[in-house]
C-alpha cells in the first residue's frame, strides 16, 4: 500500500494506517449488519463518521462506505418503501473503478434494491445475477439476505418455483439464528403469498401467522405480515376479514409516508367498495388518488388499479378510455401478473352484471374452448 | 365471397386510407388467477 496523506476530521494528517483503519471499521460495520446486530452497527457507524470526512477519502473507501451505508439504511428501514429511493450519486461516478469482490457484490445488490423500488423487476434480476457471481465471498448471513431478495424478485415476476428455491436456501442459512427473526418473518410472508396464489388458503394463513409471531419486535414487518394475511383473505373473497386485516396492518405502524401505506389504503378502499360501503370506500379511494398524484414513482400498479376501481365502482358508467389507459400503464411497466389481475377483476365485474354493457364499453371477453383461458379485447388501444 | 371482402378492404386501406379500428387483446389463464395483491417485505 502506498504512503498517502488524507485529511480527516479535526484536520489531522494521517498515513495509510488511517486508510486501513477506516476499511477495517467499515468491514466490521458490514458484518454487524449481516449478523443483524443493528445496535452495534449503529454505534460502529457513529465511530466511522467521527473518523472520516467522506469527501476527502479515497474512492474505494468512499464507495465501500456508501454501499454499506445503503445496506444499513435498508436494514434499519430508513429507505424501506420510500418512493424517492435513489443510489448515492458518488457511487455512479466511482463504480467503473470497482475491483474488489465485496464492493462489486454490494454495488449490484444495491442496484437490484433500487430497481425493485422502481418496480423494474427484470432489471433487478439482472443485477442480482451479477451480484450472485460474487456472493460466495460474503458470510452466510449475507448470503441468506441475498437469496431472500432473489426469491422476492422471482415471486414478483411470478416465477414462484424459483422463488421457493431461494427462500429455502435463505432459510437454511438462518434457521438456527435468533438474531434473524425479521428475515424469517419476511420469508414466511413470501411463502404465504406463493401458497395463496397456488390456491392453498390454509397454508397461506399458517405462514402469515408465523410471520406475525417472528415479527414481534418489528412493527413494520408485522404490519406486512397482517397485510399478507389480508391479501389471502381478499383472494378468497373474504372481503370483511380482509378489510379488518388491512386496517390492522395500517394501524400496526405509521405508514402514512410509505408507499406500502398507499397500497394497503387502496386495498381497504376496494374492500369497502366491494362490500357496498360506498361513502367510506369513495372517500378513502380519493385520498389514495391524491397521494398517488404526489408519489406516483414505484406505484404505477396502484395508479392503474385505482383508475380502474374508480371506473368500476364509483363512476356512473365505466369509461373505457380510462380503463384502457390503466391496462396500458401496466403493459408498459411489464407488470404481467398485475395485468392478469385487473383483467380478471374486469371480467368478474361484467359477469356479475350480466355482461350487458360490454359492447358499449368497448370491451369484449372470450373464453377459450377448453375454458382455461380468458381473452379481453380492448378497442381503441 | 371472403376473398372479395378481403380484396375490397385491402384496396380501401391502400388507396382510400381507411384503417380498421384498433384493438388490443390480452389473454390470461382463468385457473391461475384469483385477484389480490402481491405481498410486501421489509
Amino acid at each position: 500500500m502506498t504512503k498517502r496523506k488524507y485529511k480527516v476530521s479535526g484536520g489531522i494528517d494521517m498515513n495509510c494506517n488511517y486508510e486501513t483503519e477506516a476499511l477495517t471499521k467499515i468491514g466490521e460495520w458490514f458484518v454487524f449488519l449481516s449478523d443483524y446486530e443493528l445496535n452495534k452497527a449503529r454505534k460502529k457507524k457513529v465511530e466511522i463518521d467521527k473518523l472520516i470526512v467522506i469527501d476527502t477519502v479515497p474512492k474505494q473507501i468512499r464507495s465501500y462506505y456508501d454501499l454499506v451505508n445503503f445496506k444499513h439504511q435498508l436494514l434499519t428501514e430508513e429507505i424501506t418503501f420510500r418512493t424517492s429511493l435513489k443510489q448515492p450519486q458518488t457511487l455512479q461516478n466511482d463504480v467503473a473503478e470497482l475491483t474488489d469482490c465485496t464492493l462489486t457484490y454490494l454495488y449490484f445488490f444495491m442496484q437490484a434494491i433500487v430497481s425493485i423500488n422502481e418496480e423494474n423487476y427484470r432489471n433487478a434480476m439482472k443485477y442480482l445475477q451479477q451480484a450472485e457471481r460474487e456472493v460466495s465471498i460474503v458470510n452466510q448471513f449475507e448470503q441468506a439476505e441475498f437469496h431472500f431478495r432473489k426469491g422476492y424478485v422471482h415471486y414478483r415476476l411470478s416465477e414462484n418455483s424459483d422463488a421457493l428455491v431461494h427462500l429455502h436456501r435463505s432459510y437454511q442459512f438462518v434457521k438456527s439464528s435468533e438474531a434473524h427473526l425479521k428475515l424469517k418473518a419476511n420469508l414466511c410472508i413470501l411463502k404465504a403469498g406463493i401458497y395463496s396464489e397456488s390456491g392453498d388458503y390454509e397454508y397461506a394463513t399458517v405462514s402469515s401467522d408465523l410471520a406475525i409471531i417472528h415479527a414481534v419486535n418489528e412493527p413494520l414487518t408485522k404490519a406486512m405480515a397482517y397485510r399478507s394475511k389480508a391479501n389471502n383473505e381478499y383472494r378468497f373473497g373474504q372481503y370483511e376479514a380482509a378489510a379488518a386485516l388491512y386496517e390492522r396492518s395500517l394501524t400496526t405502524t405509521n405508514q402514512c409516508q410509505l408507499s406500502v401505506g398507499i397500497k394497503s389504503s387502496f386495498n381497504l378502499a376496494l374492500c369497502w367498495l366491494k362490500l357496498g360501503d360506498y361513502e367510506k370506500g369513495k372517500a378513502l379511494l380519493e385520498e389514495v388518488e391524491r397521494c398517488l398524484q404526489h408519489y406516483p414513482e414505484g406505484l404505477t400498479e396502484y395508479v392503474a388499479r385505482s383508475r380502474i376501481a374508480r371506473e368500476l365502482y364509483i363512476s356512473h358508467e365505466p369509461n373505457i378510455d380510462r380503463v384502457a389507459s390503466a391496462i396500458n400503464l401496466l403493459r408498459e411497466k411489464r407488470l404481467t401478473f398485475e395485468m392478469k389481475e385487473v383483467i380478471k377483476e374486469l371480467s368478474d365485474y361484467y359477469k356479475e352484471r350480466g355482461e350487458k354493457n360490454l359492447e358499449e364499453d368497448g370491451l369484449q371477453f372470450r373464453t377459450s374452448h377448453d375454458q382455461k383461458s380468458l381473452s379481453l379485447e380492448v378497442k381503441g388501444i | 365471397m371472403k376473398k372479395w371482402i378481403c380484396s375490397v378492404f385491402l384496396v380501401a386501406t391502400l388507396f382510400l386510407g381507411v384503417t380498421a379500428p384498433t384493438s388490443t387483446t390480452f389473454t390470461i389463464s382463468i385457473e391461475e388467477v384469483k385477484p389480490s395483491d402481491k405481498n410486501d417485505v421489509t
